[in-house]
């Protein structure tokens, strides 16, 4: 079972979203890459920023990359960051990504009326990423 | 003088919220005219995210903040349905019922899933707001 954060769960998370029929249906005309920071948490045995970027194109993962730096992670065209154990909750369901964003829980930058526009896409990735089988690092 | 200012004690719903209404300026500066020349107050209420926010409309300009007290209109309902608002398209200013999302919402609102209080009283103000706020 794929650990999450790592390059295998990442592995598994883009295989999986190319072959959901859902997210390509949703995301069809989705054009943009983005990054994941999963923010540090010591004591959860995330001892720095995770920053993963991921090529998204017309429904399919044409590329992703584990561990990428700050500076080449910013300058994807959305970054969605938050502490590594909401990124938890995500994962698990527990935690709506739309409604954690209005808590502040989620913060995202990039263009917010994209976002919204293919917030069904949005939700699809967060599914997938709920439907890989993961060991969370701080209980491994 | 801003068109569309956030309060810094506005919740993250109302920099969201804040966020999309200047994006959608931008995208199509003829909506610079909705702000102007109307007063009135609306408080959104994302009821699964537990938070509320407050939009002042001066005549000049939109202020969010936190939630104010007697406002014209409310908007009430989840997090999701506040998305398929921001979504949804419009004929003359309203949910278009042509459409399935338009549908969708008008379905939500007969069964209270979204509240509009103040509608009635205040249409100019709901039909500014929904075309604000739409990003379709």
């Amino acid at each position: 079972m794929p650990v999450f954060p790592s390059q295998d769960w990442l592995t598994e998370y883009v295989e999986r979203i190319n072959s959901s029929k859902e997210y390509e249906e949703a995301a069809s005309s989705w054009e943009g890459d983005l990054s994941y920071v999963f923010e540090r948490e010591p004591d959860k045995k995330v001892p720095d920023d995770v920053w993963v970027w991921i090529d998204l194109w017309h429904g399919k993962c044409r590329g992703a990359k584990f561990g990428v730096a700050q500076e080449e992670g910013e300058k994807a065209r959305f970054i969605i960051r938050a502490p590594y154990s909401r990124w938890k909750e995500v994962i698990r369901k527990e935690l709506d990504p739309i409604k954690g964003m209005m808590q502040g829980k989620l913060k995202l930058k990039g263009d917010l009326p994209t976002i919204v526009r293919y917030v069904k896409a949005a939700n699809e990735l967060v599914n997938i990423a709920g439907s890989v089988q993961t060991q969370f690092v701080d209980e491994s | 003088m801003q068109l569309v200012v956030t309060s810094p004690e506005a919740p993250a719903l109302g920099q969201m919220i804040g966020d999309l209404v200047r994006s959608n300026i931008a995208s199509d500066p003829a909506r610079e005219h909705l702000v102007r020349g109307v007063a009135g107050r609306i408080n959104i209420h994302a009821t699964d995210a537990e938070s509320e926010i407050g939009m002042l409309f001066t005549g000049s300009s939109l202020r969010i903040g936190p939630a104010l007290p007697s406002p014209d209109l409310e908007v009430i309902c989840d997090s999701a349905t506040l998305m398929e608002l921001a979504n949804v398209r419009l004929r003359f200013g309203r949910p278009d019922p042509m459409t399935p999302e338009g549908r969708a919402i008008l379905n939500k609102m007969f069964h209270k899933q979204l509240v509009v209080r103040g509608m009635l009283g205040h249409p100019k103000l709901l039909t500014r707001l929904q075309k604000l706020f739409t990003v379709s």
